[in-house]
């Protein structure tokens, strides 16, 4: 993996959840959000954002964003993701959701996704960003 | 801190910046005590680190979760909620 400490990575909602709940199974979810964020440039997609406002009361989303407000270098993507997009990797086999997400992130030229999702698109092979675990990340970024 | 861990604490304010707050409120429709609770902890999260702010909120939701009685839950449990939340708000989103 090419990876450099500049380059844009979206978080999967599963990262803020894992972490926030300090899942035994997925400790490296904790680890990133709460010792790395300021090691890593973050692109948080509309739908994750959504996501998380599903997930979390108005206090628990307020601190969560100031968290990461104060973390400096997050970038928020208030668009929706263009319908074109999403039906051509709906077309490849990705269920809708997915396809939101990878349309996202293409268009907006992110190269990594986090998530501890180990289904993610994988039976798509074309994808424009690479999928990692937050395992996998933590190795790159220490 | 959830309403278990609630202390009472007397204080004054200035006649003027306690209207404010009854208006504000009102507006919100929140108790007056509600959101001078809120405002106090925005004012210590603004002083506080990103990683202070998420221990706090992260023992708030763990609290919330102990008392829906879903925070021993499965990860494979929780990704699998995760994956159907996102299947029915791009449904939202995206019809």
């Amino acid at each position: 993996m090419n990876f450099t400490h500049d380059q844009p990575i979206a978080l999967d909602t599963n990262q803020f959840i894992f972490a926030l709940r300090q899942d035994q199974t997925y400790p490296s979810c904790r680890i990133l959000l709460f010792e790395k964020l300021h090691n890593i440039n973050l692109y948080l997609p509309l739908q994750v954002l959504i996501e998380l406002q599903r997930n979390l009361n108005e206090r628990e989303m307020r601190g969560v964003m100031l968290a990461l407000a104060n973390a400096q270098n997050t970038t928020w993507d208030y668009t929706l993701a263009p319908i074109p997009i999403i039906k051509k990797w709906e077309k490849q086999g990705a269920k809708k959701g997915d396809a939101v997400i990878a349309a996202h992130l293409e268009i907006n030229n992110i190269p990594f996704l986090i998530s501890e999702n180990r289904h993610f698109l994988r039976e798509i092979t074309n994808l424009p960003f690479k999928v990692l675990s937050s395992q996998e990340l933590l190795q790159h970024l220490d | 801190m959830t309403a278990t861990h609630s202390v009472q604490v007397v204080m004054s304010l200035p006649q003027t910046t306690y209207e404010q707050i009854q208006q504000i409120a009102i507006a919100n429709h929140q108790q007056p005590e509600e959101l001078i609770t809120t405002l106090i902890n925005d004012g210590l999260d603004a002083q506080a680190t990103t990683r202070q702010i998420l221990e706090r909120i992260s023992q708030e939701y763990r609290d919330r979760l102990s008392q829906e009685g879903t925070i021993d839950q499965s990860p494979e449990t929780t990704l699998q909620e995760l994956n159907e939340l996102r299947e029915n708000i791009v449904n939202e989103l995206y019809p």
